[in-house]
């Protein structure tokens, strides 16, 4: 049997300054939603790696924009969407170098779409630049 | 010992944010952990000690007191990391892309201190490959005496 969904959202301007508070707000849900310990940490980082793509390169630090976090979750699942209305880009698409290139290339950039996926269980994006572009991403709750 | 704070405390200073929960669910959310980093040299040494966390907002200062220390000639790096508690990538990155100009001029950055959350992080990257991590600074000076 399925419990009732509840759902959460957070409204912050484009600015690192608020990735602070975006990890507060995704550690107070994953907590309520049943994650353990471990699993709170994975979720607090892989919301401020997807949102802090979108402040520095959806909005490019334009802090007249909004990011907005919405949390869904269950008994089962904590569905997390990471929404801006910037450029968008296919993370699909990013070449996805090993961290000896990138130390070799002296790259301080390229490892956030990495961790993400790595920490999260499902991880989606639908893509409309300069309209909407939607990052979702999923933990499932353990018993 | 020769202390220079670089910087400290980041402000909070919200200014428009909005909240959605549900009926019942109403919560004040805190915004703990500020950030500071202090560089102090110790028997030739530079230690870099970081406080709260490095995200994307506090990275560029601590990639500023790398920089500044290998401007200096000083490429022995410590980074102290026994009061931070969190990193995420902005942060990794600064370790990332100082490295291999470090080794080049014969030094090295070696990390002490790692509480198990952040630990964890370096190492989903595999970073514990490319970086030599001590339990603490006096393992980490006395790591860099034996070479």
């Amino acid at each position: 049997m399925s419990s009732i969904e509840r759902k959460f959202t957070l409204q912050v301007p484009s600015s690192t300054e608020n990735l602070a508070l975006i990890r507060e707000f995704v550690t107070c849900v994953g907590g309520q939603a049943g994650l353990d310990e471990s699993d709170v940490a994975n979720l607090e980082l892989a919301v401020d790696e997807a949102c802090a793509n979108v402040i520095e390169h959806a909005y490019g630090h334009d802090t007249s924009k909004d990011v907005m976090v919405r949390a869904v979750f269950d008994s089962e699942t904590l569905r997390i969407s990471v929404i801006d209305e910037g450029r968008g880009f296919d993370p699909e698409k990013v070449n996805q170098e090993t961290v000896e290139q990138l130390v070799h290339e002296r790259k301080s950039g390229g490892l956030g779409i990495r961790l993400i996926k790595t920490l999260m269980d499902e991880v989606s994006y639908e893509i409309v630049p300069g309209q909407k572009n939607e990052l979702h991403m999923t933990k499932r709750i353990k018993k | 010992m020769i202390m220079r704070k670089i910087a400290a405390l980041s402000s909070p200073g919200f200014s428009r944010f909005s909240v959605g929960f549900q009926p019942g669910f109403r919560r004040i959310i805190n915004v703990p952990n500020p950030f500071a980093i202090q560089t102090s040299l110790e028997a030739g040494l530079s230690i870099i000690a970081l406080e709260g966390f490095v995200d994307a907002h506090t990275a560029p200062q601590f990639e500023t007191a790398i920089q500044s220390e290998i401007e200096a000639g000083r490429n022995r790096i410590v980074v102290n990391c026994e009061k931070l508690n969190y990193i995420s990538s902005a942060g990794l990155g600064v370790f990332m892309s100082f490295i291999e100009e470090v080794r080049e001029r014969g030094g090295d950055i070696k990390i002490c201190g790692l509480v198990p959350k952040v630990k964890h992080t370096f190492e989903i990257l595999g970073f514990q490959e490319i970086f030599e991590m001590l339990d603490d600074q006096p393992a980490a000076v006395e790591r860099f005496n034996e070479n």
